[in-house]
């Protein structure tokens, strides 16, 4: 009976709050939770005149068979996981390596201006970077091999050449998107206790010892928190830039994943195998974000929830 | 305290705002579905009780039992508005009349009766980027739009039937739209559909009507002709021998040619090749020797794109190959046209002048848009494509220096003896009918009023070809005969001599007029297409005709089980291991060999015997 009571009572006092949460878990039930029916197409010989919801076959995992009779798909595979892992380790690295430098700065305008400078092409999209990578990496006309010739070297087909192509896409992926890992990290840094450092330096530590003893350790749950996010992309390598970079000279080690799926069910309207390998991928990303979110748990005692 | 509880009603109060406004959103859909539900119950309540019934019912609605009570013209309900809506109505009324005197001179006004109460039609449609400028252009000159324009007027005012647009998209989109209307069932009246597999779903569900019957008894005698003239391309719309689909059909006499530019090869008094090996020597002359004569070395004998088997399919023909195709080697025997020797001849020709730098080197990345950027910058002397180059990719470059012109030869081969040119059936999609829809007829009807226009109407440039494009806003896409590209090309040439236009059909006429028309960029890209002369594309193509060198593609029919599954991955990993050859990464044998292998990996012999078995049953035109 009291027990009743208090749950009334602390909902009455919560009720605000549980009403402001609810347009949000609406629109995450309706746009996230309800297509999750879609899954049951990967087990159909789909049929789009039959329906959604009409009678069609069930198949079983012929269309995962399917997709592996492809000749392509084990190196599509290939593709993503290792586009994917140089992403991963690289917009980890690089972002907490520009946050620690600008930290060290004394100009507090300069530092700003180089944060937002960096930030920037987080703003553009695929598609309009895509076209100005065409113009700067042309082999014929554009500028980057423009200098190397000049340099007396030959030139290079960035975007049309299979040697180079999974590096250009690194590359270009990191520059876009560092910005944004810098901003946060660096907001993490201002959370660290400035008299520790004092603390530090009276110890006798200089410059790299406090990066080292102060800093680090306090950016610890972030960069966690960052890593345990990051790992459940593993099968994701970007599906906006691919797509508008490549082109069939570079499928062999440009074609990932997501733009074969896009490829066999949007472009070639088998929804069947798309759909398969959509779950599959999916399958995958969770197993690894709960493996990440674990190992977080048992090495770094971090809890997301 | 009272303020903190007045902010916590406010916030309430706006978090149910919220709420409430995600919810509309989802109602908001809800009704527009219902909405549609309720037009489409009339005729989907008949359907529902059961098919057969319903068609029955609705076949008896065709038989056209009833006398009229009125007859065409019906009052017309799109008023034209603009600088030039005089034109508009005075072009409108001569074709109105003119088709109904026709129909009632030839007897035959029965097919295209219409209707004495107003007959909602639901349809939808997409455009391309080039419709918008159109559009605009009609919408200050007559006021038309994608709901209202010649098109839904003339439907109106002949037929009474009002069409209403479900929804309109981009082409790209097209396809995804539909099959999402597939899938929650909610097919408009009259549709067009782009992809062959979908038509045979929608067949197979008993989705569509099948249209033999209502072509016999609806067609007119000028749409009979047409669909006689491609009966090789209306085979498609074929599933299990019965018509489900009627192919909205372009004209399949396309070849690719290819342009040289003459003032460079007058620069370097050069002779046009007749051979590939002379091919070979004028590009590597336009790569190195300096045509244009600036002192630098910055051109490049050949551009291209990656969707390279088309637009270097004339070097193909040249050896004989033809990549993405089926075809007949001898009877009765199919190949596919990637898997012959000819083809690794050309391309290691390809690879040869890759290696040596005269193809430019980076076509296998760019847009058609960087192509055309180069082509007008004067860097390339040699660009391979179908006769449409001259309005698409030249143009700019004749705003910019109007001396430099193009000519176009034939595909040159080993022996300098010109070989055969393939032709494929050249479709846009297929025109098909809701099941549940009552009057199926109306689609014929609509054909045959464009029909009409192409073949006896004084005014059918204006309605139908103007511009050369005013057709894209037909609702019941394209119809053109088989050899159109031809016969235009031949009236004209007709016309050129004898300077009198009147014997000169509705498109030939309309192209006389851009031709001569005001547009010094337009005429003179249609003269070179269509003009006086040797070197147009299209006397290369006439060229083809007269010596009877041509041949068609054989399979032509449904795709079997194992085509839909392996046929695409086929044609891309053969166009992705021939490039990597072509761009060096690959030696050819290995390459080749890994291709081969690849093919039968993929079940391309499996697929060989079916195409074999259907043509042996159906096919009749080689």
């Amino acid at each position: 009976m009291k027990g009743k009571s208090k749950w009334t009572r602390s909902l009455k006092k919560e009720l605000p709050l549980h009403m402001m949460l609810l347009p949000g878990v609406l629109l995450i039930f309706i746009f996230h939770y309800i297509p999750l029916y879609g899954i049951v197409i990967a087990f159909q010989d789909f049929k789009v005149a039959r329906g959604l919801f009409g009678p069609q076959e069930w198949i079983g995992f012929e269309n995962f068979s399917y997709l592996f009779s492809l000749p392509n798909t084990w190196n599509v595979i290939r593709n993503t996981v290792t586009i994917a892992c140089w992403k991963i380790v690289l917009s980890l690295i690089i972002p907490i390596i520009v946050a620690l430098l600008l930290n060290e700065m004394v100009h507090a305008r300069y530092k700003k201006v180089i944060q937002t400078v960096v930030y920037f092409p987080h703003f553009i999209s695929w598609v309009v970077l895509s076209g100005i990578m065409f113009g700067l990496l042309s082999p014929t006309t554009g500028i980057v091999n423009q200098i190397l010739q000049k340099l007396g070297f030959e030139s290079i087909y960035f975007l049309g050449d299979n040697r180079y192509f999974q590096g250009t896409v690194i590359t270009s992926a990191i520059w876009k998107e560092f910005g944004y890992g810098t901003i946060v990290y660096l907001a993490s840094l201002t959370g660290i206790d400035p008299t520790l450092y004092d603390a530090a330096a009276i110890d006798g530590a200089g410059r790299l010892k406090q990066t080292w003893h102060v800093t680090l350790p306090g950016m610890r749950t972030i960069i966690v928190l960052m890593m345990v996010l990051k790992l459940g992309d593993v099968l994701d390598a970007g599906f906006g830039q691919i797509l508008n970079l490549y082109s069939p000279v570079v499928y062999e080690t440009g074609d990932i994943l997501d733009t074969m799926i896009y490829r066999i069910g949007l472009a070639g309207g088998k929804f069947g195998p798309s759909t398969a390998a959509g779950l599959l991928k999916s399958l995958v990303s969770s197993v690894l974000i709960s493996v990440s979110y674990w190992v977080a748990y048992k090495f770094f005692d971090y809890k997301l929830f | 305290m009272r303020k903190k509880q007045r902010m916590r009603w406010i916030a309430l109060a706006m978090a149910a705002v919220m709420a409430a406004s995600v919810l509309a959103g989802c109602g908001g859909n809800g009704d527009g579905g219902t909405d549609k539900g309720d037009t489409q119950t009339a005729a989907g309540a008949a359907a529902g009780a059961g098919g057969a019934g319903a068609s029955e019912q609705a076949a008896s609605g065709n038989g056209g039992a009833e006398e009229p009570k009125t007859s065409a013209p019906y009052p017309a309900t799109f008023e034209p508005f603009g600088s030039n809506a005089e034109t508009y109505t005075q072009n409108m009324e001569t074709f109105q009349q003119e088709f109904l005197d026709y129909f009632e001179e030839t007897g035959q006004m029965d097919k295209v009766r219409g209707y004495d109460e107003p007959i909602d039609v639901t349809m939808v449609r997409y455009y391309s980027s080039g419709l918008q400028a159109l559009i605009d252009s009609y919408k200050s000159q007559y006021g038309e739009s994608y709901e209202e324009n010649r098109f839904t007027d003339i439907i109106k005012r002949l037929l009474n039937v009002d069409i209403i647009f479900n929804w309109t998209t981009g082409e790209s989109q097209y396809t995804q739209k539909l099959r999402l209307d597939m899938a929650a069932n909610e097919l408009p009246d009259i549709f067009f559909v782009t992809n062959m597999d979908d038509l045979a779903g929608l067949a197979e569900e008993g989705l569509i009507w099948e249209l033999d019957d209502l072509i016999d008894q609806y067609a007119s005698d000028d749409l009979k002709s047409v669909i006689e003239s491609q009966s090789y391309a209306i085979q498609k719309g074929r599933i299990d021998g019965r018509l489900y689909g009627l192919a909205a059909t372009m004209a399949m006499d396309n070849a690719r040619y290819i342009y040289i530019r003459e003032d460079w090869m007058e620069n370097l008094g050069l002779e046009y090749p007749k051979t590939l090996d002379e091919l070979a020597a004028v590009v590597e002359a336009f790569a190195t020797q300096d045509p244009d004569g600036n002192g630098i070395d910055d051109t490049y004998g050949l551009s291209g794109l990656s969707d390279y088997t088309y637009c270097f399919g004339a070097i193909f023909q040249g050896f004989g190959s033809y990549p993405t195709s089926l075809h007949e080697v001898e009877r009765g025997k199919n190949v596919f046209g990637g898997t012959t020797e000819e083809t690794k001849e050309a391309v290691a020709y390809l690879t040869d002048l890759y290696q040596k730098g005269y193809i430019q080197k980076d076509f296998a990345s760019q847009s058609t848009a960087q192509e055309k950027e180069l082509i007008t910058q004067g860097k390339v002397g040699i660009v391979m494509g179908n006769h449409s180059l001259a309005a698409n990719m030249f143009n700019s470059l004749h705003e910019l220096d109007p001396s430099v012109t193009w000519r176009a030869i034939p595909a040159p081969t080993k022996t300098g003896e010109p070989n055969k040119l393939l032709l494929s059936p050249n479709i846009k999609g297929f025109i098909a009918v809701n099941k549940e829809f009552e009057h199926p007829e109306i689609a014929i009807k609509m054909a045959d009023i464009i029909a009409s226009a192409v073949y006896n109407s004084s005014v059918g440039d204006w309605w139908y070809y103007d511009s050369n494009s005013s057709y894209a806003l037909s609702p019941v896409y394209v119809f053109m005969p088989a050899l159109s590209n031809l016969e235009t090309y031949r009236e004209l040439q007709e016309a050129f001599k004898t300077n009198d236009t009147s014997a000169l059909s509705a498109k030939g006429l309309s192209y006389w007029k851009l031709m001569h028309g005001d547009n010094e960029a337009v005429a003179w890209a249609y003269n070179a297409m269509f003009g006086e002369g040797e070197g147009t594309p299209m006397a290369v193509l006439d060229s083809y005709f007269r010596d009877g060198n041509y041949f068609y593609e054989t399979f032509n029919g449904q795709y079997s089980e194992q085509m839909n599954k392996t046929y695409s991955s086929i044609k891309s990993t053969m166009n992705q291991i021939f490039l990597s050859i072509i761009t060096g990464q690959q030696d050819l044998e290995t390459g080749w060999d890994q291709w081969i292998e690849t093919f039968g990996k993929l079940k391309g012999d499996e697929i060989l015997d079916y195409v074999n078995e259907w043509c042996a049953e159906n096919n009749s035109f080689n």
